[in-house]
């Protein structure tokens, strides 16, 4: 029963991070319509940003909230940056082409920082540097609480609270929820539609890279092509909860990170990758719309 | 009766865009369908067409209800439409998207299609045959290679409607035929509707906003106006009925 | 009474390229030959989903893996045919490669295309991996090491039978494209309302494109198993969907001919690369070939070919004999 708990615990830790993925696909995929294939890249070049950024500043050797917020830092800037620039290079020109191009494009930024990550930092694993140090806080019967664990999930809610804050209570935030409906429309009320869509793909990414950071903490070995797996898995969160959809997104995730969870422990750990594509097979001939999604009904 | 709409209702969440629609019509009858805009009326054909399904009432085709039936079967049973905003097939020939709505008429299988066989080149001949005899009885034989979507307006209406007749219908349904069209190019388009509906023994239901057509050539005008029936009767009766005029022009400010 | 003509072609075809091959090149571009011809089938056959229906699919790999593992299962396990048609086995076996593709795409597709573009693209993705994962698993057929001594032949015997399917792929489906069914799949394409509402029933003409597709994929994933004598499934992962896609998308969506021509430049490429890798040490194919889609997107979305065919091009037009 306690087994249980941890297990309930650990799930929800990585559901938070799946969340904090998700929303990056979320986000674009309510602005542009666009699966973002080339956000699990983005998510995987922080995590390489943050190692080498580390090893610039030897922060590793100083680890503690400092050089954590340094290497969060790090890792922000240079996955905004990059998002912004696969916004504008590779999906803006396509903006008004059908929308499977910009979905093939998408697969090839993909693919093309998938190898060329792998040429140019190698395809063997590095190891994440320990900015932070783990230890353990509290015992609750048999269910222990690392310190890492309450760090990404004080992160990752902060950082969902955060968007939510911006997203309902900003004016950027209401202007990304308008392009999301109509561009048409929220150009006529003088929303300048670039500028909002260079924005969201900037804070998609800038999740992505925090969220880069809390797995190479809690699961140091990382390599190029670890983005694949992972992002996948939260893009499947992300359609779980209903892809567009923000607060979906985070459900989305939670109930992923548990789900794996769970079957890991309990079922067979060979097809925990398995479930992934299962799950999202099962969702789209279901209930494409997810579970806080709406159907919507083509006007003819 | 050829086509009975009884009480068709059909509302998008809580916006009741059609509420108990009657509307009948008898085989080879041309009748018009008027109203302002926003009043239903592109929607009540989606309802026939089997786009939308009503969410209360019935509509029936000979007798048959064709409640739950896809788009697809109604169109085969002999209701085929043409569009608001034009839907051909762009980048097809001409003579290519009038032979697409044969497609449900074709005699052969796909293992013929596959190998080319005999079968499969003589029905093709006849298909081409048929889709040319459609296209010679609107004077457009010259453009049957033309890429649809790359010829002037007026025509790729004239191509939606051959397209439409080539599914070989029974009720012909237009969605604004004459919109974009010039005063001469609509009295054409008049003459044209009558011979069709003469030549190809069909039942024409039109939408349209052009007043001339429609008083002109329709043997009966239904009105609506708020998704509901507001007038029906011959063209005099409707030109005069107060409640179309109301609907079309609104109330007189001191009539309230 | 089918059209000879074409099939006269076929024949001819492959009998040069597959002479000029035995007598020309060596046992290494030989094999290079081979492959060029089993990339023509997966390209053709994926256009005929992507380009000519409009539906994309992503999962091209894991039709192509079942028809494989599916015509390997039986040659290492059966011998259909013996004496003298004898040389009818690996025909058999490639039909019953493509027999299981099918019946994978029959069971893939009848749920995933009602989905529209994008969550199409992700359906497929998934089964495609999905499959990839269970034959991984599935000790019955070597899981991840795979099965190995796997039948062929070699050299002009297996030459000639690939460019022969090949030959026929192209032929079968530009003929099916002429067809009433061609027209469906490319109404369905333009416009699905439309076609709907002109009698066609588009889940089921996506459908019977999905099934030929998947026919011809795993046809082609059979004449690989015997090519390569070995399998695993690391040769059917997404990134080999992905390599279809870039022959379909760089020739031409929507041209038979464009097909072919981006099957044979995408294997092609790789090789004429080999110095350029032997010199920087590191595998630049892939990253070339992602950065070739983006570009093509970007700046050529219709591919060389466009939606036409060699027929259609002006010159050929011009100088083609009449025919």
């Amino acid at each position: 029963m306690e087994e249980l708990g941890q297990h309930i615990l650990n799930g929800l830790n990585l559901g938070a991070i799946y969340a904090l993925i998700a929303l990056g696909y979320t986000m674009v995929y309510g602005v542009l319509q666009l699966i973002n294939f080339a956000h699990s890249e983005v998510y995987m070049v922080g995590a390489f940003a943050a190692y080498y950024g580390a090893a610039q500043f030897q922060l590793a050797d100083n680890p503690g909230w400092v050089a954590f917020g340094l290497t969060l830092a790090m890792a922000i800037v240079v996955c905004s940056i990059l998002g912004l620039c696969i916004e504008r290079f590779a999906y803006r020109p396509l903006r008004n082409s059908p929308k499977v191009n910009t979905l093939i494009t998408a697969i090839g930024v993909s693919l093309f920082l998938q190898f060329t990550g792998q040429v140019v930092f190698g395809a063997d694993p590095k190891l994440f540097p320990e900015v932070l140090q783990d230890r353990a806080l509290f015992t609750y019967g048999a269910i222990q609480v690392q310190m890492f664990d309450v760090t990404i999930f004080v992160v990752s809610i902060a950082a969902m609270l955060g968007l939510n804050w911006f997203i309902h209570h900003s004016k950027t935030g209401m202007a990304i929820r308008a392009v999301s409906f109509s561009f048409r429309s929220a150009t006529l009320m003088g929303i300048n539609v670039n500028r909002t869509i260079m924005i969201t793909f900037a804070i998609g990414s800038a999740l992505a890279g925090v969220g880069a950071v809390l797995v190479g903490l809690k699961y140091p070995k990382i390599d190029p092509l670890m983005g694949m797996l992972f992002g996948l898995k939260a893009f499947v969160a992300a359609v779980l909860g209903g892809i567009g959809n923000l607060h979906g997104a985070v459900i989305g995730g939670l109930l992923m990170g548990l789900c794996e969870q769970i079957v890991v422990a309990y079922l067979s750990s060979t097809y925990r990758d398995a479930l992934a594509f299962g799950l999202l097979i099962f969702v789209l001939l279901v209930r494409p719309s997810g579970i806080m999604g709406k159907t919507h009904v083509e006007k003819v | 009766m050829l086509l009975q709409v009884k009480q068709a209702s059909i509302q998008f969440g809580g916006l009741k865009v059609i509420e108990g629609l009657d509307l009948e019509l008898s085989q080879g009858e041309l009748v018009g369908l008027i109203g302002p805009n926003g009043a239903g009326k592109t929607t009540a054909f989606n309802l026939i067409s089997g786009i939308y399904r009503p969410t209360s009432g019935d509509i029936r085709l000979e007798g048959e209800s064709l409640l739950g039936l896809k788009a697809y079967e109604i169109a085969r049973r002999g209701v085929v439409r043409t569009f608001q905003n034009i839907r051909l097939f762009s980048t097809l020939s001409v003579v290519k998207n009038i032979q697409v709505s044969m497609h449900s008429f074709c005699s052969y299988g796909l293992s013929s299609a596959l190998f080319a066989t005999g079968q499969f080149r003589k029905a093709e001949q006849e298909s081409r045959q048929e889709a040319m005899r459609l296209l010679e009885f609107f004077s457009l034989e010259h453009l049957a290679e033309d890429e649809a979507g790359s010829l002037p307006y007026g025509v790729q209406r004239k191509i939606e409607i051959m397209r439409a007749l080539a599914g070989r219908p029974k009720l012909l349904l237009l969605d604004e035929p004459a919109a974009g069209l010039n005063h001469s190019e609509t009295v054409v388009l008049m003459e044209l509707i009558q011979k069709i509906r003469r030549e190809f023994n069909v039942a024409v239901l039109l939408i349209e906003h052009d007043m001339k057509l429609v008083m002109g050539i329709c043997e009966r005008i239904v009105v609506l106006d708020h998704g509901t029936v507001i007038a029906q009767g011959r063209p005099t009766e409707i030109q005069g009925n107060k409640k179309v005029i109301e609907a079309y022009l609104g109330v007189e400010e001191d009539a309230i | 009474m089918i059209s000879w003509r074409g099939w006269a072609i076929v024949v001819t075809v492959a009998l040069t390229f597959s002479g000029a091959g035995h007598l020309f090149l060596n046992a290494y571009l030989q094999q290079i030959l081979f492959y060029i011809g089993i990339n023509i089938i997966l390209a053709v056959s994926l256009n005929l989903v992507n380009g000519f229906c409009g539906q994309f699919s992503l999962g091209h790999a894991g039709f192509m893996a079942i028809g494989a593992y599916v015509s390997a299962l039986v040659s290492l396990n059966f011998t259909l045919l013996q004496g003298p048609l004898a040389f009818l086995n690996f025909p058999l076996f490639a039909l019953l490669g493509g027999l299981g593709g099918a019946i994978a795409g029959w069971a893939v597709g009848l749920p995933s295309l009602r989905l529209r573009g994008d969550y199409l693209a992700i359906v497929t993705l998934g089964f495609g991996e999905i499959i990839r994962v269970v034959l991984l698993n599935l000790e019955v057929v070597g899981g991840a090491r795979g099965l190995y001594g796997i039948p062929g032949d070699t050299g002009f015997v297996a030459c000639l039978h690939i460019y022969l399917w090949a030959g026929a792929t192209v032929l079968c489906i530009w003929q099916l494209l002429q067809s009433s069914y061609g027209r469906a799949f490319l109404s369905v394409r333009e416009d699905e309302v439309a076609a709907e509402c002109m009698g066609i029933n588009t889940t089921r003409t996506k459908v019977t494109a999905f099934v030929i597709s998947s026919f011809f994929a795993g046809v082609a994933g059979s004449l690989f198993a015997h090519t390569t004598n070995s399998l695993n499934p690391a040769s059917f992962q997404f990134v080999k969907s992905v390599d279809v896609v870039i022959m379909v998308v760089l020739g031409g969506s929507g041209s038979v001919t464009g097909s072919v021509v981006g099957a044979i430049l995408v294997t092609v490429l790789p090789e004429a690369l080999r110095p350029l890798q032997a010199w920087t040490g590191v595998d630049v194919r892939m990253v070339i070939y992602s950065l070739l889609l983006i570009l093509m997107m970007i700046l050529r979305p219709a591919g060389l070919f466009g939606g036409r065919e060699l027929s259609q091009l002006k010159w050929w037009r011009r100088n083609a004999p009449t025919s």
